[in-house]
């Protein structure tokens, strides 16, 4: 390897920009990468596929953005010099602001992009505000300005209005038609600050991100702050004082290219045959054994998970796969938490912590698909405070573990400030809707005469159930809507058990609203009489609370399930009915004598008789 | 050799609102061509396989009645060319009551056509619309008269029960009526709503409710009690007869080899199962340019021929012997389905005599449940 000059490093560091695109979903974010990367001609237009910065197919299928990815860039700019530009991926859902706050952290300078037509969303502002925490440099976009709808006019003024940044310079752009592009990417070298940190002091790098790899070990994504990191180098990871040698380090382009040195601005990977997944947490410094730092560079913000459910197998064999799928997954998501728990109804399973319910469901698509394994979710749950009358207090995020109510003096349950960003036709539904999730009305206010920011305390457990969903068809879809957690209240909370065929399924146990009980009593038990097919026997389904039966119903038992058809000689067509029959059996759970398929477990979260 | 031949004639006057099987309208198409095509396919398969080992002609559709006998008779030209007709055990012919007419009656009676079946459905009006029939009972009693004024016994009687308002009397009075015309055998189908039919599109559109699973359950035991009391074997889970069961429908059940010939046609051929494409015109096109028309074909592993004779065998009210089936594949197929048998004779569903397993009367009602248990991969 060449020797590596520190002149060189020093005048290479000025020409490197490292940003991020903050965006809410659907505001074109991912065409902005792709156009980017197309300008920078990253890649042959015949590698272009679209979005490509989202690669895992989950992403795509879904139009959002869950992982980071980070990309160097080469950009010959107006000014005759060439600039080394590290776009940095972020999550733009709520549920993510973890992630966001990891790939700012590896960041100067942020692209806001604010659609044309619909302005500033609640989400876009708290990842703004975040970017702010970090002293980012924020150049608003205003994109999609070719829509018939579009205002960039009035955008600007909300951009001003709201964040309080002035959108003079703001790009005028649109990705899908390539308009805008050259533009922001000068804006990004002329105002986006090269890093500061020193080549030749002890190194420091943040690690934002790792994944496993089978052959490799880990491999993770750094930013450097200080110093030089090369392959031979023995290195240090500060929080758990694990030392490794690197075998390579690179960046991507998008394609993987490993280089000689990463040295300070540069944001790009790190391996170093480390087979214990353990030993490297997102967020931790690395340094040099040989000439080590004296500080970790300060971590980011941490969240704690505040949606719990129970994650098991459907089948029994393969619960230490689902522990390693697992074990993966908090590779690079360190707020994804999990612990061994046992359910009489479904066996061996991981109590699992969440961010919120979208970080919930991507999580459980995750292990289906990458991992394979079919999964029995229970319907999500927070955490409670339980006071017993002995004068102990038990935190309970599983239900089914709630104490005897005789037992109980009291129990608190988190709330959280909702703030709803809607436009005013939608205020009413709004309201009744929060009424109806036990909501306390704060206050509201006007962003413009059109738009209102509606803000309630509602229980988290609340919103766990079908809020998202209650709201987006209440609104059509226009309301945004983001929360926060702000403390714990106590409740009129009482345990509900649901029996199936006389039996108490635990996995299917719930806490609810004392006042709520007897309704959501009724609405699940019809409901699991519904998604539960009829078995060879009939099987009767209650509610109880303490012992007592609030609500019932019956699945009638099947009496009759034979091809009488005339199929002619059409066998094919009877097998492939047989084994749909056969494999729709083995994805359900055995529960007692009663065969349970998974959706049976979510139905508790069912709030309407629809 | 495939010992039975099953030709398809895809043209209907009207369509009915259940039916998925491959059909047109009569009205516009290509008739003649699509006869010639049948020839075509006919005359590969009597060139690479040959039809020396074929006991049973089976012309379905559709309606082979719908055409005319200008349009039919270079079908059974070809085919009194290459096979003796007069030597055939079956040649069964489906038709409508209400297009069967004296003249196609002699026509097809010339040609040796010895079994006819009539799509009756039900004798009800209101449930005749409903299902989109357009023949009325009486056209049923016409076309039996018919028939055997020229002394043909062999006829089978179709009917459809579960039909969407249908009641336990209604189909009671089907029953009766159908064994009133004294017909040698009669077939009784439960309506399955299949997606691709108008009435699956009344059913999306919450127009029509499903007969309820008990009520259905009741159906068919009310058709088998009074089949059975009437004289009525039933040798297959919806086929009765006084004292000949179809021959050809029995190489289904069977596992016996079938050429499928026409539209949409099914055939199985040498441990291949196959099927023709659904559209008219590629059928045309491809058989025009010398190809067959197979959009699909799958050669059997021998896993999925045992489970086949199994899941088919028990169909039919003899059911299967192992002994025999375990002779036939080399292995001990008491052995690779021991625990299944043992818990399906245990719930009621399966009884036994020596080698041979069988269905119960429970077992008929949730053969399904049966079936499933000897696929071996899932």
């Amino acid at each position: 390897m060449s020797a590596i000059n520190s002149e060189q490093i020093k005048e290479r560091q000025k020409r490197i920009r490292n940003f991020s695109i903050i965006a809410h979903i659907d505001h074109g974010k991912t065409t902005l990468s792709d156009r980017i990367l197309e300008r920078t001609n990253a890649l042959e237009k015949r590698e272009m596929k679209n979005q490509l910065l989202d690669s895992m197919e989950l992403e795509r299928e879904r139009g959002i953005t869950i992982k980071l990815n980070a990309v160097q860039l080469t950009y010959k700019a107006k000014d005759g010099n060439e600039y080394i530009l590290h776009l940095i991926d972020t999550p733009g859902h709520v549920d993510f602001t973890y992630e966001v706050s990891r790939s700012l952290a590896a960041c100067e300078g942020a692209v806001l992009v604010v659609d044309a037509a619909q302005g500033i969303e609640a989400q876009t502002l708290a990842n703004v505000y975040l970017a702010l925490d970090n002293d980012l440099e924020i150049l608003p976009l205003i994109n999609k300005i070719d829509l018939p709808s579009a205002d960039p006019e009035r955008v600007k003024q909300e951009v001003e209005d709201i964040i309080g940044l002035p959108a003079d310079d703001a790009v005028l752009a649109s990705a899908k038609a390539g308009i805008g592009i050259e533009e922001i990417l000068e804006q990004v070298v002329e105002k986006v600050p090269a890093p500061t940190g020193d080549p030749d002091a002890p190194l420091q790098a943040l690690i934002f991100d790792s994944v496993y790899d089978q052959y490799r070990g880990i491999i993770a994504s750094i930013r450097v702050v200080n110093g030089t990191m090369k392959k031979g180098q023995i290195i240090r990871m500060m929080a758990t004082g694990a030392e490794y040698e690197v075998v390579e380090v690179g960046v991507h382009t998008p394609h993987e290219k490993i280089v000689d040195y990463l040295s300070v601005g540069d944001v790009g990977f790190v391996t170093a045959s480390i087979k214990d997944v353990k030993t490297v947490r997102v967020g931790d410094t690395i340094t040099s054994v040989e000439n080590p730092a004296e500080e970790p560079l300060p971590g980011y913000r941490k969240l704690n998970p505040m949606v719990f459910c129970g994650l098991y197998p459907i089948d029994a064999a393969r619960y230490n796969d689902l522990r390693d799928a697992l074990e993966k997954l908090v590779l690079n998501d360190s707020s994804l938490q999990f612990e061994p728990e046992t359910s009489q109804a479904l066996g061996f399973g991981f109590r699992t912590g969440f961010l919120g319910l979208l970080h919930m469901d991507v999580i459980q698509e995750r292990i289906e698909r990458e991992f394979n394994i079919d999964l029995i979710a229970t319907a999500p749950s927070v955490i409670y405070h339980v006071y017993l009358t002995d004068g102990t207090q038990l935190i309970v995020d599983n239900p089914s573990q709630m104490p005897e109510p005789q037992t109980i003096k009291s129990i608190e349950e988190p709330y959280v400030k909702a703030s709803i960003m809607t436009p005013n036709d939608y205020v009413g539904p709004i309201m009744e809707l929060c009424q109806k999730k036990r909501g306390v009305f704060i206050d509201m206010q006007y962003l413009d005469e059109t738009r209102v920011h509606v803000n309630y305390e509602i229980p988290l457990g609340e919103i766990v159930y079908d809020f998202f969903d209650q709201l987006k068809s209440s609104t059509k879809g226009y309301a945004s809507f983001d929360y926060e957690l702000i403390g714990y209240k106590p409740s009129k909370l009482v345990k509900m058990d649901i029996l199936l065929n006389g039996e108490i399924v635990d996995a299917l146990s719930l806490i609810v609203h004392k006042d709520f009980a007897y309704s959501r009593g009724k609405v699940i038990t019809e409901k699991l009489k519904e998604i539960i097919p009829r078995q060879q026997f009939e099987v009767p389904i209650q509610a109880a609370i303490g012992g007592k039966i609030i609500a019932r119903s019956t699945i009638k038992a099947l009496r009759k399930n034979v091809l009488a058809k005339c199929y002619g000689g059409d066998i094919s067509r009877k097998r492939k009915l047989l084994e749909k029959q056969k494999e729709g059996k083995k994805r359900m759970k055995s529960v007692g004598s009663v065969e349970v398929p998974q959706e049976a477990f979510m139905a508790v979260l069912s709030m309407d008789e629809d | 050799m495939p010992k039975g031949l099953y030709i398809h004639i895809p043209f209907c006057d009207h369509i009915c609102t259940y039916c998925d099987f491959p059909k047109l309208l009569t009205k516009g198409q290509r008739h003649e061509a699509y006869i010639e095509s049948l020839i075509r396919e006919l005359q590969h398969y009597e060139k690479e396989v040959g039809f020396d080992e074929v006991q049973t002609i089976y012309i379905g559709g559709g309606t082979p009645t719908a055409l005319s006998i200008e349009q039919l008779s270079p079908l059974f030209d070809y085919l009194a060319q290459v096979i003796h007709l007069d030597q055939l055990v079956e040649f069964s012919l489906e038709a409508n009551p209400e297009n069967l007419t004296e003249e196609k009656v002699r026509y097809l009676i010339s040609q040796h056509v010895s079994r006819f079946s009539l799509g009756v459905q039900t004798f009800d009006e209101t449930l005749l619309k409903t299902i989109g029939r357009k023949h009325c009972p009486q056209d049923v009693h016409r076309a039996v008269s018919l028939l055997q004024s020229y002394g043909i016994t062999n006829i089978n009687l179709d009917l459809i029960y579960s039909i969407p308002t249908q009641t336990l009397e209604q189909v009671r009075r089907d029953v009766e009526e159908a064994i009133s015309l004294g017909v040698e055998h009669i077939s009784a189908y439960s309506l399955i709503v299949e997606e691709h039919t108008p009435l699956y599109l009344a059913y999306m559109k919450d127009q029509l409710t499903l007969t309820d699973n008990e009520l259905e359950a009741q159906m068919y035991q009310l058709v088998m009690d009074m089949l059975e009391k009437n004289g009525y074997h039933q040798y297959e889970i919806s086929n009765f007869s006084k004292a000949a069961p179809s021959i050809h429908n029995q190489w289904y059940w069977r596992n016996e080899t079938y050429f499928g010939i026409g539209l949409g046609a099914h055939g199985y051929i040498d441990g291949i199962r196959y099927q023709n494409t659904r559209s008219i015109n590629t059928y045309i096109d491809v058989l025009t340019n010398g190809k067959l028309p197979v959009i699909e074909s799958h050669a059997l592993t021998m896993e999925e021929r045992l489970e086949e004779e199994m899941f088919l065998g028990l169909r039919l009210s003899e059911g299967v012997d192992l002994a025999v089936i375990s002779d036939k594949y080399g292995q001990n197929v008491e052995v690779l389905y021991q625990v299944a048998i043992n818990q399906l004779i245990e719930k009621g569903y399966l009884m036994r005599e020596d080698h041979r397993i069988s269905l119960t009367r429970q077992g008929l009602l949730m053969a399904n449940d049966v079936f499933e248990q000897f696929l071996l991969s899932i």
